[in-house]
């Protein structure tokens, strides 16, 4: 293909941003509560939240749509506050793809090179480019209006693309796609956007595109980054329960943490004493919710009784790929196990089984305040 | 439309004939008594013919006041779509206090009688000693058909979605760029719909040319009237009848072009 150029002068290009101290508050609501946050060049991190988190609000504070109370968004160790959208270097993605109904894709993709008044052949000569690059190169006389979502999601991307700039911001990005589009479209993004190795920032509240997506994952909540880390640090070492909830299903078991010589422990219902991943913040005798993904939860059936992590099966439910197992522990616990889904079941409701949890260390969480 | 005049009942249907009846009644008059040879004006005609069009275009005051209609509805068109297109934005952006009375401002022309800002023209203009000229002409029809458009066109902002605005400045766009590029092409149908009444407005109003029209500024409307009180000859229905086409193609045009763009953003 012919990108290598775009790709060559990208990475010259790609910029690091810098979030200071960010806040922004309408009247009495603070959106944003004091942000800060460091992208490298090329790097591609996700701000995933519930709605009304804040995240939104950050990307358009970035984009500068949202003017911050107080704060500096720095992009390449530049000040932009003073500076309007439209001088800013940063290509946005709407929700919506924003493509305008009265021009072809082909203008759509035209537009920001022509406000930048670029000679025509070059003009003509990146649009192709970036159609390419986009899988759209023969569509390019359509009108939005005839093309599917996942095409006019591309248009949107390749519009935000072609004058490369240092910033790509993505706001909820594939949120308007159905499913099997938005998964094949993950992978297109991080494509793109790995080729291009274009300094990015997407807004999502689907924890699977952030995982998939991302470099870094800041997860958001009531306007305040509450954690941030690559996406297996958030999903294996949630730093509250509700990024774990967040995150995925999860079964807590509650405990308390104990201390031996060769680390803590987290003694669980009936007996049974779970090592624990070190951390801080898990000193003797608090309680703490261990952190349980039903992927790792193994049934091992026959047991009658005795000590340990036993229980009664309460209900089975075939979701496709896996069996989720519902298990009723004899302590009153109910914990989610998923089995992959190997070609048959051996469990029926009313089984006794016992969980086996192995010998690796597990995380666990501080009690929800 | 015509699915549900078809799916009402009885009561409804009836209702609906007689309201188009007597919105016809009145032409399926005007356009026989046109083609009549009398030069009473009897209705239904005895004989037809094309006499009373002949007069018409043999008679150089009709053509003159046709002229200056156009001119005046061409002016008074583009003057008030520009200052109605500017108004609307101005007034959509407008986030500030005291919005719903400026609104109201604007549209206050369509409340006010006619007649009440005609009286108060004539003496403004009077005072200026422009009664009788285009100027005068131009500003009081530009006065009247403003708020048509500010009403029009703002409807079509309200349609519109301003993320694009966003988009185009994201896209490194000023806002100057932002208008001419994306706003004011979206919107554009409506613009165009809005001066083709401004015309149509215009170019049938009476009421101001009877106060402020002169000897060199009298326009179909004006000369109409005059015909029917010195000279009531059924020239007059040949007049209407011509305008009533003509404007029924301007109408017809504003309408294909609506529904045009509706398609297409739908």
């Amino acid at each position: 293909m012919t990108y290598q150029t775009t790709q060559a002068s990208s990475r010259r290009r790609s910029a690091t941003l810098k979030l200071v101290n960010l806040r922004k508050q309408f009247g009495d609501i603070v959106a944003i509560d004091d942000v800060s946050l460091d992208v490298v060049a090329g790097e591609f991190v996700t701000l995933l939240g519930a709605s009304g988190s804040g995240k939104s609000t950050t990307l358009m504070a970035v984009a500068g749509f949202v003017e911050a109370t107080s704060g500096q968004v720095l992009i390449n160790g530049e000040d932009q506050n003073l500076q309007p959208p439209y001088k800013r270097d940063i290509g946005l993605v709407f929700q919506h793809y924003a493509l305008f109904p009265h021009l072809s894709v082909e203008k759509n993709v035209a537009f920001p090179l022509e406000t930048r008044r670029l000679p025509k052949a070059q003009i003509g000569e990146r649009v192709k480019r970036v159609l390419a690059l986009v899988r759209l190169g023969n569509l390019g006389a359509r009108k939005p209006s005839e093309l599917s979502g996942g095409q006019q999601q591309r248009v949107a991307l390749a519009r935000a693309l072609v004058y490369e700039p240092s910033i790509l911001l993505l706001d909820e990005p594939l949120g308007a796609l159905d499913k099997s589009l938005r998964e094949e479209m993950q992978w297109e993004i991080r494509r793109i956007q790995q080729t291009l190795a274009i300094t990015t920032v997407a807004v999502t509240h689907d924890q699977h595109e952030a995982i998939t997506m991302s470099d870094r994952i800041a997860i958001m909540r009531n306007g305040r980054i509450e954690q941030i880390g690559t996406p297996a640090d958030i999903y294996e070492r949630p730093r509250t329960r509700y990024i774990a909830e967040f995150m995925g299903s999860s079964n807590f078991l509650r405990g308390k943490v104990e201390t031996t010589p060769d680390g803590r422990r987290l003694r669980v219902a009936l007996h049974t004493a779970v090592p624990l991943v070190p951390r801080a913040g898990a000193i003797a005798d608090d309680s703490m919710d261990l952190v349980i993904r039903p992927e790792r939860v193994r049934c091992v059936p026959g047991t009658q009784d005795g000590d340990g992590l036993v229980g009664a099966i309460s209900g089975v439910t075939y979701v496709g790929e896996a069996w989720q197992i519902a298990v009723k522990l004899d302590s009153g616990e109910v914990l989610t196990a998923s089995h992959a889904n190997h070609g048959e079941v051996a469990f029926a409701p009313g089984d006794r089984v016992a969980i086996d949890l192995g010998t690796h260390p597990w995380w666990a969480v501080p009690l929800e305040s | 439309m015509l699915d549900s005049i078809r799916d009402s009942g009885v009561f409804s249907k009836a209702i609906a004939s007689l309201t188009i009846a007597f919105l016809l009644l009145p032409l399926m008059v005007v356009i026989p008594i046109s083609f009549g040879t009398s030069s009473l004006m009897t209705f239904p005609p005895h004989e037809y013919s094309l006499r009373w069009y002949r007069e018409l275009v043999d008679d150089s005051r009709w053509l003159s006041a046709a002229l200056t209609s156009l001119q005046l509805g061409i002016t008074v068109a583009f003057a008030s779509t520009v200052l109605a297109t500017m108004t609307a934005i101005g007034l959509f952006r407008y986030r500030g206090p005291g919005k719903a009375a400026l609104q109201a401002l604007v549209l206050s022309p369509l409340v006010v009688p006619v007649i009440v800002i005609g009286v108060a023209l004539f003496y403004l203009f009077s005072l200026l000693g422009m009664t009788g000229s285009m100027n005068a002409l131009v500003c009081a029809h530009t006065l009247l058909t403003f708020p048509y458009g500010v009403v029009v066109i703002n409807a079509a902002l309200e349609r519109f979605d301003t993320r694009l605005e966003q988009a185009a400045m994201s896209l490194g766009a000023n806002p100057f760029g932002t208008l001419w590029r994306v706003t004011l092409p979206i919107i554009r149908p409506s613009i165009v719909v809005a001066a083709v009444f401004a015309f149509l407005i215009s170019f049938d109003e009476v009421v101001m040319a009877l106060l402020l029209s002169g000897p060199t500024t009298l326009t179909i409307p004006k000369q109409m009237w005059d015909g029917i009180r010195f000279d009531l000859t059924p020239v007059i229905a040949a007049v209407s009848t011509v305008l009533l086409v003509f404007s029924s193609a301007l109408v017809a045009f504003a309408e294909a072009l609506r529904r045009r763009t509706q398609g297409n953003t739908r």
